[in-house]
């Protein structure tokens, strides 16, 4: 395969994939924060 | 609509995958640049998908500025369909006249109703916040499809042209100038904690979008070192060509789509979110 070609459709993927990578760590993050801020159950105590 | 997005997931997978076979299988080789012609199966459609996006962020941005004002929004409902029908009569003018003008009748109908079709559809399914929202996802992705072609570009041009870039070609730096506006609008929502953020992204947004006609339309008006339309121009193109260029578009829109849908969603829950959070320490700034 032509090298520029290949290089051209490498580095689509890769500028797609860190998109969907990033949106993927957002979503990952804020539900990390919703699930920080809901009370925790208490432990029943003894 | 519970299966709608893993429905389009999988279309768009089954569709990016084929494409792709047709782009670097399928097609014929191009005689001039041989394999490395291939490049434009992922560099046009990822430039009409970028504009596609900077329309929705440019017509989004004017609901969002309209709408709290009746007159303001009933102004611009009459200018989407002027646009209409502007582009309905310009049409007939030029399918009255062929070889008169660069375009073809049929290209210049189809983006006067498309136009007007996403202003009423924007208009009848998001509320003013989810105007807002669309047109920040819409330029956030678009940047994406604008950085694929930045780059692919150079990639195409340097054994072609034998330059990576052609300094002062309008095409190219007019290009690049649309992708720092869409970059600088990004900034702007990103970093402003102004209660006006949204208002003052969806004005630069408005003036941002005056560079999408220029860049599009340059390569007709200046001589430019970036090649001639050959689709909805004067050009022409092999038929199978034609067929895995439009798959391609059609695989990358889904993936838009796809993509613009994770985004929107996401956003919309950050806001909630957020909305909740500021409800609750102000329900709860009384006590000590």
């Amino acid at each position: 395969m032509n090298p520029y070609l290949c290089a051209a459709y490498v580095a689509t993927w890769t500028i797609h994939i860190l998109y969907l990578g990033s949106l993927a760590l957002r979503y990952a993050r804020l539900r990390r924060e919703i699930a920080d801020s809901l009370p925790k159950p208490k432990a029943p105590e003894l | 609509m519970k299966y709608a997005f893993p429905i389009l997931a999988i279309l768009t997978a089954l569709l990016l995958r084929f494409a792709l076979r047709g782009a670097l299988i399928d097609a014929p080789t191009e005689q001039t640049m041989g394999e490395v012609q291939r490049i434009f199966y992922y560099h046009v459609p990822s430039a009409w998908t970028a504009f596609l996006l900077f329309f929705i962020n440019f017509v989004a941005s004017i609901q969002y500025l309209v709408r709290p004002s009746e007159r303001a929004d009933r102004a611009a409902k009459w200018v989407a369909i002027a646009v209409s029908v502007i582009a309905g009569i310009a049409a007939v003018f030029v399918y009255l006249r062929p070889g008169s003008y660069q375009v073809k009748p049929s290209a210049v109908a189809i983006t006067g109703f498309a136009i007007t079709g996403i202003y009423f559809a924007i208009r009848k399914f998001f509320s003013q916040q989810g105007t807002d929202a669309l047109a920040l996802v819409a330029a956030e992705v678009g940047v994406v499809f604008c950085t694929v072609v930045l780059v692919t570009g150079p990639i195409w041009a340097r054994p072609v042209w034998g330059i990576w870039w052609a300094p002062g070609d309008i095409r190219l730096t007019s290009t690049l100038v649309m992708w720092l506006i869409y970059v600088s609008y990004l900034v702007l929502r990103q970093f402003s904690s102004s209660s006006q953020t949204a208002r003052l992204a969806a004005v630069l947004a408005v003036f941002g979008a005056l560079d999408i006609p220029l860049v599009y339309f340059s390569i007709w008006f200046f001589r430019t070192q970036h090649p001639q339309p050959v689709i909805g121009g004067g050009g022409s193109i092999d038929p199978h060509m034609r067929s895995v260029l439009f798959i391609n578009w059609l695989a990358f829109l889904c993936l838009a789509a796809l993509v613009c849908w994770s985004r929107y969603r996401l956003e919309i829950l950050q806001r909630r979110w957020h909305e909740a959070q500021a409800l609750e320490a102000l329900e709860h700034r009384g006590e000590p």
